[in-house]
């Protein structure tokens, strides 16, 4: 076992987080900085992208490269970022409203394409940074600030979304057990593909502060017997009852990136015919006589 | 009602809700919510508002929430939302399809700062971005200023010979969070104020047809010169519906623009929104001191009120804008629509950027960009605050 040249605290930026008193996204934070430690990682060479809300505050926190972009728009910027500089650690990270509500259709596109990056949401449920409306993980009846007399709308499983979606990694996690979803983490990071990890992350503020115990006590892990590989099997362990919370990877496999895509084609085009040089580029356009 | 002690959230919320009740015997009303600070507190009040014939949908992001406005309203229900900055700024594409639908939705834009770098105090850049939508735009200085011009917007709106959205704009915070005592409008005038919502062209079972559909560019020109023609039949839309607002509330509110103190003045400031507010005390106080100067607030935008502020104007020597805004490699955007109307005048002309991102522009500084403006013998590229000062 090689020892890290890094600890977690050299992934702490100088900026003090401002989220609420606790808010379960501390706990997301420091099993960031333990990830990044234990698996070695530059941070000069790995890139956190972020949208807005809460949670997407976290790039500013992380003392490596990142972006504090756009509403829901993390993942086309991550995907940017991978094609660019396929040797990067590129991780996407943000809340259940930015990557399920206003994000949701990138969701879809990045998990199809099998983008090589690491996708942590951060989920409490609620739009937390305006003030607690519903999202669309919101279960349905609960009353929040725009939905005064209960939810009438189905709420979304983004485990469910992400299998349907053809993520080739998918796991859920909850913040209160920082172990667990650190060696989650790791795992999504080591994944060749789209790895998505949802966190449950209680919202104190919005959900209540009875939303930690409850989630603490409807935590199960996924059976041992289990396949990965088995996306039916994975389904199951979606859309649960309200009782039941099963933590672990629910599904995983492997098929070629975008990146991997990218490369043979290039590699094919260039098997076909070599570039064109200069001279025959300037003869091709060159005005007609 | 009375009078209410409420933030300009509450009341831009109350009187959209009125508004959209007072369809009820007709087509009733709908809308998408989706929040972002700082107008949240709009669409978390239409939530809560217990419509009689009327929905108000959560929906995924801004430009859903104008897509349900433009459904509601081409299927005839009166149409309203609320956003703000990076909100507006996503929901542009609708924007526009709804000036260029001809819909009478109507928006409130609680003008706060686009970012990246994120920001969320008060600029006018967001809605400014849309000024080119085919959208009428108003600049509110007070809540009463809010609540008169929301009601008046759905009238103008409404009226057949505009046929036109509106964007009804108040500061980020100054206005949205701030209270302000306030005469908010009571539903049993309310109802006879606002006539049904009729959109002549809405979808209807006798008359199926797809709008929006591919055009030639002569077709398409005269629609665009149809959309100018009713901006240009704003000015008599708007007195009557001042005038019917006055004798149905008994207040006479703003026009396009507010003048005060113009007729005898050599030295005109321009201003928008609360910067405006500022302005006049500052204005009133050199008055005082016997200074010839005056002030005009602009208010609605778009159109832009070319000849009423030519005629306030008058025979000014100088003139300085006030701009919370800034067009990037131009200079302030009310400062290039002044310019365009004063082009083939000889008065000196000087534009001041002010408050971008929401720095506070207090009398002071207000006092030392008229001690700057008196000083020039000649106009100069757009200043800032901080080299006006």
């Amino acid at each position: 076992m090689t020892c890290s040249p890094y600890s977690p605290n050299d992934y702490k930026s100088d900026l003090k987080p401002v989220w609420c008193p606790g808010c379960g996204d501390f706990a997301v934070l420091n099993s960031v900085y333990r990830a990044l430690a234990d698996l070695h990682r530059e941070p000069h060479e790995t890139v956190v992208v972020s949208g807005i809300g809460c949670s997407s505050r976290l790039p500013g926190y992380v003392d490596t490269y990142g972006f504090n972009s756009l509403h829901g728009r993390a993942l086309p910027i991550a995907t940017g970022v991978k094609l660019a500089r396929p040797n990067l650690t590129v991780l996407a990270v943000g809340g259940d409203g930015d990557g399920i509500a206003i994000g949701g259709n990138h969701f879809m596109h990045a998990a199809r394409r099998n983008v090589d990056i690491a996708y942590f949401m951060m989920d409490n449920e609620i739009y937390g940074l305006t003030k607690g409306q519903a999202a669309p993980t919101t279960p349905s009846g609960d009353k929040t600030k725009s939905t005064l007399y209960g939810n009438p709308e189905v709420s979304v499983d983004p485990c469910g979304l992400a299998i349907s979606l053809g993520a080739s990694w998918v796991a859920r996690a909850f913040s209160g057990d920082v172990k667990g979803t650190t060696e989650l983490m790791k795992l999504a990071i080591s994944h060749h593909g789209f790895a998505f990890l949802n966190i449950i992350s209680p919202c104190v503020t919005w959900r209540g502060d009875d939303q930690t115990k409850e989630l603490r006590a409807k935590q199960r892990a996924v059976p041992a017997e289990h396949d990965r590989s088995d996306r039916t099997a994975a389904l199951r362990f979606t859309n649960e009852d309200d009782d039941r919370m099963t933590v672990g990877v629910l599904y995983d496999t492997q098929r070629p990136t975008l990146v991997d895509e990218m490369l043979e084609i290039r590699d094919k085009a260039i098997g076909i015919a070599p570039p064109p040089g200069r001279e025959e580029i300037l003869r091709v356009f060159a005005p007609a006589r | 009602m009375g009078r209410t002690l409420c933030t300009g959230n509450y009341a831009a919320g109350h009187t959209l809700a009125v508004a959209g009740e007072a369809n009820r015997a007709a087509r009733g009303c709908c809308g998408g919510a989706y929040p972002i600070t700082p107008q949240t507190e709009i669409i978390e009040y239409l939530r809560g508002f217990n419509f009689r014939k009327g929905r108000i949908v959560p929906v995924e992001s801004e430009h859903s929430a104008m897509g349900v406005c433009i459904g509601a309203s081409l299927s005839g229900a009166r149409a309203f939302t609320a956003s703000s900055s990076n909100g507006l700024a996503y929901m542009t594409e609708n924007v526009f399809a709804a000036g260029y639908y001809r819909l009478p939705i109507v928006m409130i834009a609680v003008n706060r700062t686009l970012g990246p770098p994120w920001n969320i105090w008060v600029d006018q850049g967001d809605s400014l971005a849309l000024r080119d939508a085919a959208w009428l735009q108003f600049y509110c200085h007070s809540h009463q200023d809010l609540v008169d011009t929301i009601a008046i917007a759905f009238r103008v709106a409404e009226d057949a010979r505009v046929m036109l959205p509106v964007m009804v704009a108040m500061d980020g915070f100054v206005t949205s969070h701030t209270e302000m005592v306030v005469e908010l409008l009571d539903q049993e005038r309310v109802d006879r104020y606002l006539p049904p919502c009729e959109v002549p062209h809405r979808v209807q079972h006798s008359r199926p047809a797809t709008i929006g559909n591919l055009t030639w560019p002569r077709e398409t020109e005269r629609h665009r010169r149809d959309i100018q023609e009713a901006m240009e039949r704003v000015p008599a839309v708007l007195d009557e519906a001042i005038g019917e607002f006055e004798s149905m509330f008994g207040r006479r509110a703003d026009g396009a623009i507010v003048a005060e103190q113009t007729e005898d003045a050599e030295t005109i400031l321009i201003a928008s929104s609360t910067m405006a507010a500022t302005l006049r005390g500052v204005v009133r106080a050199r008055r005082l001191r016997g200074e010839r100067i005056g002030m005009i607030r602009i208010k609605q935008f778009r159109p832009f009120p070319r000849s009423e502020l030519l005629r306030a104007i008058g025979g000014a020597r100088r003139v300085g804008v006030l701009d919370r805004n800034h067009s990037p490699g131009s200079g302030g955007i009310f400062w290039n629509e002044v310019a365009a109307t004063l082009h083939s005048s000889d008065i000196l002309l000087q534009d001041y950027i002010a408050g971008i991102g929401g720095g506070d522009v207090t009398p002071e500084i207000l006092d030392s960009i008229i001690d700057d403006l008196a000083s020039r013998t000649a106009a100069v590229d757009p200043l800032w605050q901080e080299v006006a000062v």
